[in-house]
């Protein structure tokens, strides 16, 4: 039963961090220029464990190199472009 | 005789085989580019020509362009990427031979069909390689040329992924025992790194891709809005289209570090340095693209980090261009034709690098961009470094590939008149830098006739050595003198590894065309027959497939319905769906059959799978396909100054729910995963069956979303602005992302229903990996879409 | 402000220019000297075609790291000198002591409108004080240039890009226009007429500039 534990888990942080995050929206007790990144950061902390186990990091640790590879990438790309937005 | 020798080229799967047909099929289009190039000097000879009109000579440049870039130096390099890889890393074959195959069709079917586009009404594209925007929206290039050219590019784009994942696995997991990385080779290192920024630079181009025809087609707004459309398309090229120029020349890099090894009779000077070089340039390549915008009004602290971030490329390659001459010092120089071509290609990349460190300056480039000296800059590297190395390397491989030696009074002869050639066709431009790019004419007044003439004839001269080039190859392989096993006395294993008498196991040449059944799939002495090795039929039978030829033909015809219409559309579809159940079929009843390869070294991988590092190297670039569109999400979001408000157009708890449903799916899938792997095997097929049934849920309720948003009053679509551009694109590329993992669920069930191998078992863990995918992209586009 | 007796800020982008030259001329002479005099100098002589057999990695490095450091001092010289002269290019005056143009790039020409709302297409009149130019487009993306001053910026649609110039009092171009003229070109593949979206900038004198600037013809 020990393996179940750990999807178990995992899907529980992720629909609670759903809910928690339709809840901020719904409710708007904060500005958007504060609740948006906390929504993004929730977000990421899914993701981050999603990788985790889903992606099977947490079993296979030498693939963590290409999860690294790509975000950084990924965050080059996007910083780049969204930097140039400025004048 | 006829159907056989057919049969072998359209159905092989075995990497010498794939890298001739990738050969051969590179230097036709690289005739085809060749003679557009020719046409357009013949047109700016002079001043006022009326060689080309207007219309015709945008198509020249624009599908000159393409072809030399996509379909010419890059695939050339992938040729000996192909043929030479597995030997010098003692692998007997890519990792996945049958993707190997698909990658090689996808390329050739892509040019096709992008090539059509001359014969559409409207013609060719016309707005340049680069694509920019919005010259190439369907207002302004209403052609279906335009179409077709992207169309051509994303089944491009689709054989790069592919082709990357294939070699970056055999690269990591075929390595024959002893073959550690740093005994590898200096080309097959170099391909290496061509294919990790083909990895991460390619996804961003099919992204573009996927929102340009979408723009074209269905009526968005990604690059036509005037919230930075245009701004948004050179982000999202450019970010492919640097790496892309590097994609271009390390293979000829490495190719030259070879010739360099065997002519000078020396191993590579600082051979780390020349890997550590290769990393940072790969790692550089990415953060440099923004020397294409300096004009663009981006603002000045971003151009510095750009002109900083571009001269700092520079660095690793003034490092190999120290490692070349100190390789050289001291060394026993033999001038043959492969050495003399390798030293060209690297004297001509000093003039191009060092024009580009030019062009690096945010202040120069006011005045150089858009300009010949740009012109003169790109094909320094590309033509220059890139194809004068590539040209190296076919008068270095062709021994092995196929058993004859080239002429060497020849290949001489071809480099002299090569180098003129280029030289006065390219010289020239530095000193036209007041004459625009891509102009069909000019007046006489502008003083720019003497140098275009100069760089004209040039042109004649440059492709004369071409023909004298040809000449060789087809002298030598109709009537060569045959070649020994290793005639260069090369010590990369490629060479070294048949010390047997009489011709080598590898090679075309080794025995006719037409006798059947040539693929040999290892090089050991004792299992050759005959001239050229012969397993016995049925196992060189099974390494055949139809599958590759007809899944790329379906695709191409299918997107090239995009150009010529939906019937045309469906048609590839349903040749498309017909390949792909043909594919599972044959999986289903283990048609295709390829010996294993032996572990060897596979740091630092040792304890995964190959199928495991695919789909991992597949999950890494589509992150970036991701993120690209996300991130233009956010591009054209910041741009916009009005953004609909979360909750006004989306129904967020619906939603929301829907989000949980297909977590759920993700969570059913994951413990499927887990019983696998601990091998309690009884209800994975439950669990399967229960992710199916999920995904198909939200797959239902996604769709009713979306019918409810078209038919809403006031609807909302695709064209009625970005929040709706693109929010449809983004879900509905996720929703094509399901129903493929629907599909491939499918597949698995039925798969399944007679009991467990571990290959079976092996492969719902690799599923699980792309679903686990699926859903974390969903995890980021919902808050993103719905609730910010 | 009296008129520039070069073309600013053009004079500053020929100096850079020659800076890197010189650099690249140095760089170019040495590296390309090596490939072409190695292969003669350490050419194989006789039967040096045993295969190799040395084994331990050859070089150390400190001729590849002398190289970086001057590569790094090389290129932090001009990458400081192009923020310098950068800088100087986007310095513009203001509207009160230059004349600021609205230019419209469309295809395929360029539409000039002056501050008192005169308009005239594919000619620029102007006079030897400091002209700014806003610059937009109507439709695709153009680039909007003139060379023999040295001055270029994007065209593009729903942005405005800034330049400006001060043509030299000293001509080396005479006209049809019987003044000094400098042509104005596109320097973006915009369709069929990229080629033909041409102008011509012509500098006169005060008086001239003043009667034109007060009529009403092109």
């Amino acid at each position: 039963m020990g393996y179940k534990l750990t999807p178990l888990g995992v899907w529980g942080y992720v629909v609670a961090v759903t809910i928690v995050q339709m809840l901020l929206v719904s409710y708007q007790s904060l500005s958007s220029s504060v609740l948006n990144p906390v929504i993004i950061v929730l977000a990421f902390s899914e993701a981050a464990l999603i990788v985790m186990f889903g992606l099977q990091i947490w079993y296979e640790k030498p693939f963590i190199i290409l999860a690294v590879a790509s975000a950084f990438f990924t965050a080059l790309a996007i910083t780049l472009a969204l930097g140039s937005i400025t004048h | 005789m006829v159907k056989i020798w057919l049969k072998r080229w359209l159905y092989t799967t075995d990497h010498k085989d794939v890298g001739i047909l990738y050969f051969v099929t590179s230097f036709y289009f690289a005739f085809l580019a060749a003679l557009l190039a020719l046409f357009m000097r013949t047109q700016l000879a002079i001043p006022n020509n009326k060689f080309l009109a207007a219309a015709e000579y945008n198509q020249a440049v624009t599908m000159h362009g393409l072809l030399m870039v996509f379909w010419f130096l890059s695939p050339l390099g992938i040729a000996f990427a192909n043929y030479f890889i597995p030997p010098q890393i003692g692998a007997k074959d890519l990792a996945f031979p049958r993707l190997n195959a698909l990658s090689y069709w996808l390329y050739a079917f892509g040019g096709l069909v992008t090539f059509i586009g001359f014969f559409s009404p409207g013609g060719a594209a016309n707005a340049g390689w680069t694509n920019y925007s919005p010259l190439t929206s369907i207002q302004f290039s209403p052609n279906a040329g335009e179409t077709l050219a992207a169309a051509g590019l994303i089944i491009v784009s689709a054989s790069v992924t592919v082709g990357t994942i294939n070699i970056l696995t055999t690269i990591l997991f075929h390595r024959a025992p002893g073959m550690t990385f740093m005994k590898m080779p200096m080309f097959t290192w170099f391909i290496f790194f061509t294919m990790l920024q083909m990895l991460w630079a390619f996804p961003s181009l099919l992204a573009g891709l996927i929102m340009l025809e979408s723009d074209r087609l269905l009526g968005t707004m990604f690059f036509t809005s005037v919230a930075g459309g245009s701004i948004l398309w050179d982000n999202v090229f450019w970010f492919f289209g640097h790496p892309e120029v590097y994609v271009v020349l390390l293979p000829a890099i490495g190719a030259v570090m070879e010739i360099f090894q065997v002519f000078t009779n020396r191993t590579l000077y600082a051979k780390k340095i020349a890997v550590a070089a290769g990393f940072a340039i790969v790692t550089i390549s990415f953060m440099i693209y923004g020397h294409h915008m300096f004009l663009t009004g981006i603002n000045v602290t971003e151009q510095e980090v750009f002109t900083i971030n571009t001269e700092a490329v520079s660095l690793p390659f003034g490092a190999l261009m120290v490692i070349f001459v100190a390789t050289m010092y001291r060394s026993a120089v033999k001038l043959a034709t492969p050495m003399l071509f390798a030293l060209g290609s690297l004297a001509i990349f000093v003039v191009g690098g060092l024009t580009g460190v030019f062009n690096s300056s945010l202040a120069l480039d006011i005045a150089q961009r858009g300009t010949f000296f740009v012109v003169g800059h790109f094909h320094y590297v590309m033509v220059g470094a890139s194809l004068f190395g590539l040209f190296g390397a076919t008068y270095y491989w062709w021994p092995k590939m196929t058993g004859k030696m080239l002429s060497e009074s020849l290949g001489k002869l071809h480099f002299i008149v090569s180098i003129i050639g280029f030289n006065l066709i390219f010289f020239p431009m530095f000193f036209l830098m007041d004459m625009p790019r891509r102009i069909v004419t000019y007046t006489a007044d502008t003083g720019w006739g003497p140098l275009n003439l100069i760089a004209s004839i040039g042109s004649y001269i440059f492709i004369f050595g071409h023909l004298i080039f040809l000449s060789n190859l087809v002298r030598s392989y109709a009537r060569g003198p045959p070649a020994g096993p290793n005639p260069w006395h090369g010590t990369t294993l490629e060479w070294t590894s048949w010390k047997g008498g009489g011709p080598s196991p590898m090679g075309v040449g080794a025995s006719s065309i037409g006798r059947p059944l040539l693929s040999s799939l290892s090089a050991d002495p004792h299992n050759v027959k005959s001239s050229h090795g012969s397993i016995g039929p049925e196992i060189a039978h099974q390494h055949w497939s139809g599958r590759p030829i007809q899944l790329s033909l379906g695709l191409s015809i299918a997107l090239a319905g995009l150009g010529f219409g939906f019937p045309i559309f469906v048609l590839g579809l349903v040749l498309l769906t017909w390949a792909l159940v043909g594919w599972a079929s044959d999986d289903l009843h283990d048609r295709f059959m390829v010996p294993d390869e032996p572990p060897g070294e596979r740091w630092p991988f040792q304890t995964t799978t190959k199928l495991k590092l695919g789909m991992w190297a597949f999950i890494s670039s589509e992150f970036t396909f991701f993120g690209v569109l996300l991130g233009s999400y956010a591009f054209v979001r910041y741009n916009f100054s009005y953004w609909p408000p979360p909750g006004s157009i989306h129904n967020i708890p619906v939603a929301g729910v829907n989000t949980i449903i297909l977590l759920t799916s993700g969570l059913t899938m994951l413990l499927a995963v887990q019983s696998i792997k601990t091998g309690a095997i009884k209800h994975v097929r439950t669990l399967l069956g229960s992710t199916l049934a999920l995904g198909v849920v939200f797959m239902i309720i996604k769709g009713s979303e979306w019918y409810d948003l078209l038919t809403g009053s006031p609807p909302f679509t695709p064209q009625t602005g970005l929040p709706g551009s693109t929010f449809f694109v983004i879900t509905g590329i996720h929703g094509a992302h399901v129903i493929a993992g629907l599909v491939a669920l499918v597949y698995l069930l039925v798969r399944t229903r007679n009991g467990w191998t571990p290959g079976k078992r092996a492969t719902v863990e690799h599923f699980g990996l792309y679903w686990a995918f699926v859903d974390m992209v969903w995890v980021f586009v919902f808050p993103l879409l719905y609730l910010v | 402000m009296a008129f520039a007796s070069v073309a600013e800020p053009a004079a500053t982008y020929q100096s850079l220019f020659n800076l890197y030259l010189i650099f690249a001329i140095i760089a170019g002479t040495i590296t390309i000297g090596c490939l072409i005099l190695f292969p003669i100098l350490y050419r194989r002589r006789g039967t040096d075609e045993e295969p190799r057999t040395e084994k331990k990695e050859r070089g150390n490095l400190k001729v590849i790291g002398l190289v970086i450091v001057l590569m790094i001092a090389t290129l932090s010289t001009t990458a400081y000198a192009s923020f310098t002269v950068k800088d100087f290019y986007l310095r513009h005056p203001d509207c009160k002591t230059a004349i600021c143009v609205q230019v419209e790039g469309f295809q395929w020409a360029w539409n000039f409108t002056y501050p008192n709302g005169k308009n005239v297409v594919g000619l620029l009149r102007v006079q030897d004080t400091p002209v700014v130019l806003n610059v937009t487009s109507r439709d695709v993306f153009h680039s909007f240039a003139i060379q023999g001053l040295r001055i270029k910026t994007d065209a593009i649609l729903g942005r405005h890009n800034v330049i400006w110039f001060s043509a030299p009092g000293s001509c080396s171009s005479f006209g049809k226009s019987g003044f000094c003229e400098y042509r104005i070109q596109c320097f973006e593949l915009c369709g069929l007429g990229h080629a033909f979206m041409t102008g011509r900038l012509i500098v006169m004198d005060p008086t001239s500039f003043s009667n034109y600037y007060n009529s009403s013809g092109p």
